[in-house]
């Protein structure tokens, strides 16, 4: 351990405290408007941050060891992490896969470790993040639906509303509790989902937009108006909560446990999602967004592939719509409208198409950061507006940019 | 006695009162080379786009029978990925890569059909699909060897210089492991170096599989192809070994128009 790390973990710590301060080290009571002041957070965060930006440090400076080396002997790179140091991004290259791998592996443990522990920060803190959650499943569904088959889905919300509507009516008119429901809200939006895709498979481009929007837009009205089903525009309420091992746990508790459940849902999708993308399911697919006619050539059966990257959309979304009917605790029609379908593809477009952790960063700038913003709630559109307007001039692909896997 | 690979029965495409291919008949032996030339707007392109399924032909068998199989079926109805799987390959004219993807990924996505493991081995599974990647990355760089472009592996293809994107065209066809390989002016925009290049591939190639090709370069074409098929307006004009060819009154009418046959 050398000086410099410990001036970049003090740095590090006080920058962190500093941004954080605002989010978690003033409580605004909105009740009587008084202002609580915890500074005892933003220390224990700089504390926190100060011993991750050493691990970190530790992790990512270790020196320029030998390609074939660190490839031979696994062994000796894990000595190596903690024996070297200096130049992060070249070693990266140098050590080559392996080192990728696992860099990639503790990269995620520092930032989900924080992430555990987040019900911690109080109620309010963990609702924003579970909607955050459901709108990174949403995302996620389009990045495969668009990102990677190259299909316009302007009614992603349609899905969405599936998901939510089955489980809050299983439960309301069958009263079927939470995992059944859920299993259940997945499989009818996987249906849909096909079902959808039957006629659209054969659209392109806007043709294929529009289609889906339409249909996210039928979705939303058969809800408004089958009023004896449904309960139209008012919707419905007291969806039913999971129970922890049949407990029912109160509200603080029990929106942690949400939390918890969307935390393990969006990693668990995310697992799937990047193992069938690394796969030669995933390479269709993008083969199919390239060139549909070429990868039919090829022997890509278009109509199958195309029904299961619209399957498997629609399972996301629907999952979505579980997620969110349990942690809202309510749902009703104007929770599925068209703005609904549009923030994901923000999202994705933001973020970068058809990359994992750019559709993390872009839910979290587009649905997380507005949260904090509300002072400026009236400019939200404009931003938003500005913000892609900006992006498409300079980073047209994207803040994150796709880079390809190099099989070897 | 040698198979016939693929056999044109009477093919007619026709778009509206356009006869872009009438009544053509074509077969192609084990073994051979094939080239099948003639003027722009000939239906040469017509012909393929039948063969493998991109157009259904308005009448007409196209009866192929592998080498495996050895019994002729007609595939006229069939879809283009259908086709791919019974052993038939194409490359194209206007060269059709998967851009964003690599030069490996593009051979591999060709050698998909031939992957056993399921949707529920890719979710859950381990080693098998691992081991069916492996060797599917190691038959990969086998192809890109063929023809010579491996050291491009990890390229975009977009990013290809574009006598390398044709080649990756034909290693893509090969992956689909065919046992006729149809080439549509390999050829068009290469530099001579390049042509010359690309007769040595297929000169390796034929060792292994039958090639229908339709070129503009007649050297080439003279030089590679067993027989040589030609059309003009829609129609098989002519049909003979290369010499024959270059003689025939039909032919050069149709390149140079009446006044020098």
């Amino acid at each position: 351990m050398n000086r410099n790390s410990i001036h970049t973990a003090i740095f590090t710590a006080i920058w962190f405290a500093l941004i954080t301060f605002i989010i978690v080290g003033v409580q605004v009571n909105t009740i009587d408007g008084s202002m609580q002041w915890h500074p005892g957070r933003a220390v224990f965060i700089a504390i926190v941050s100060f011993l991750l930006s050493l691990l970190w440090q530790r992790v990512f400076t270790v020196q320029d060891i030998d390609l074939t080396e660190a490839k031979n002997a696994r062994n000796t790179f894990w000595i190596g992490y903690f024996t070297h140091g200096k130049n992060i991004f070249r070693k990266i290259r140098t050590v080559g896969i392996e080192a990728k791998k696992k860099h990639k592996t503790v990269l995620l443990l520092i930032i989900s470790i924080p992430l555990l522990f987040l019900p911690l920060l109080g109620l309010y803190q963990t609702k924003v993040i579970t909607s955050v959650l459901v709108f990174m499943l949403l995302a996620l569904s389009l990045n495969v639906v668009v990102g990677l088959g190259g299909m316009l889905n302007l009614g992603v919300a349609s899905f969405f509303a599936v998901g939510a509507y089955t489980y809050a009516l299983l439960n309301y008119h069958y009263h079927v509790g939470f995992l059944i429901g859920f299993i259940a809200a997945a499989l009818v939006s996987l249906i849909t989902g096909v079902l959808v895709a039957l006629p659209v498979i054969r659209l392109k481009g806007d043709y294929l937009a529009i289609v889906t929007l339409a249909f996210g837009e039928i979705v939303r009205i058969v809800l408004e108006n089958w009023s004896s089903f449904t309960f139209g525009p008012s919707g419905i309420s007291n969806v039913v909560r999971p129970k922890f091992f049949g407990m029912t746990l109160n509200l603080q508790h029990v929106t942690g446990y949400i939390y918890y459940i969307a935390f393990i849902v969006v990693v668990l999708a995310m697992f799937f999602i990047n193992r069938l993308e690394h796969s030669h399911y995933g390479r269709s697919w993008e083969a199919i967004r390239e060139d549909g006619l070429a990868s039919q050539a090829m022997g890509v059966d278009l109509a199958k592939t195309k029904m299961l990257i619209f399957a498997i959309g629609a399972l996301l979304a629907g999952v979505a719509g579980v997620v969110l009917a349990i942690s809202t605790g309510y749902i009703n029609p104007k929770s599925f409208t068209f703005w609904q379908s549009i923030i994901p593809l923000c999202i994705i477009v933001l973020g970068g198409m058809g990359t994992m952790s750019g559709v993390l960063l872009g839910a979290i700038i587009l649905v997380w950061l507005p949260e904090y913003l509300r002072v400026f709630s009236d400019y939200r559109f404009l931003v938003f507006g500005i913000i892609l307007v900006v992006m498409m001039i300079f980073r047209p692909d994207g803040l994150i940019r796709k880079t390809r896997k190099e099989y070897q | 006695m040698s198979t016939r690979l693929l056999e044109l029965q009477e093919l007619s495409m026709y778009f509206g009162g356009i006869h872009a291919v009438d009544s053509v008949n074509l077969h192609i032996e084990e073994n051979e080379v094939i080239a099948l030339i003639g003027p722009n707007g000939a239906g040469k392109t017509t012909v393929f786009n039948c063969t493998t399924g991109m157009y259904t032909p308005t009448t007409g068998k196209v009866m192929i029978s592998s080498p495996n199989v050895r019994k002729q079926e007609d595939i006229a109805d069939c879809r283009p990925d259908v086709i791919a799987k019974k052993g038939l390959a194409r490359t194209f004219q206007n060269i059709r890569l998967f851009l964003e993807m690599t030069t490996l990924e593009n051979v591999m996505v060709a050698y998909h059909i031939h992957l056993k493991s399921t949707i529920w081995d890719v979710l859950f599974g381990g080693s098998k699909v691992r081991k069916e990647e492996s060797h599917m990355v190691k038959k990969a760089y086998e192809y890109m060897g063929m023809v010579g472009i491996a050291k491009y592996a990890h390229e975009l293809s977009k990013n290809l210089p574009y006598g390398v994107q044709r080649k990756l065209e034909i290693a893509r066809a090969l992956a689909t492991k065919p046992f006729l390989l149809l080439l549509d002016e390999p050829a068009a925009g290469m530099n001579p170096k390049e042509t010359e290049e690309l007769r040595n591939i297929i000169i390796s190639l034929r060792k292994q599989v039958s090639i229908f090709l339709i070129e503009h370069d007649m050297s080439l074409v003279m030089t590679l192809a067993d027989r040589v098929y030609v059309m003009d307006h829609g129609k098989m004009i002519a049909h003979g070994r290369p010499e024959e060819i270059k003689q025939n009154p039909e032919v050069i009418r149709a390149y140079l128009g009446g006044d020098y046959a």
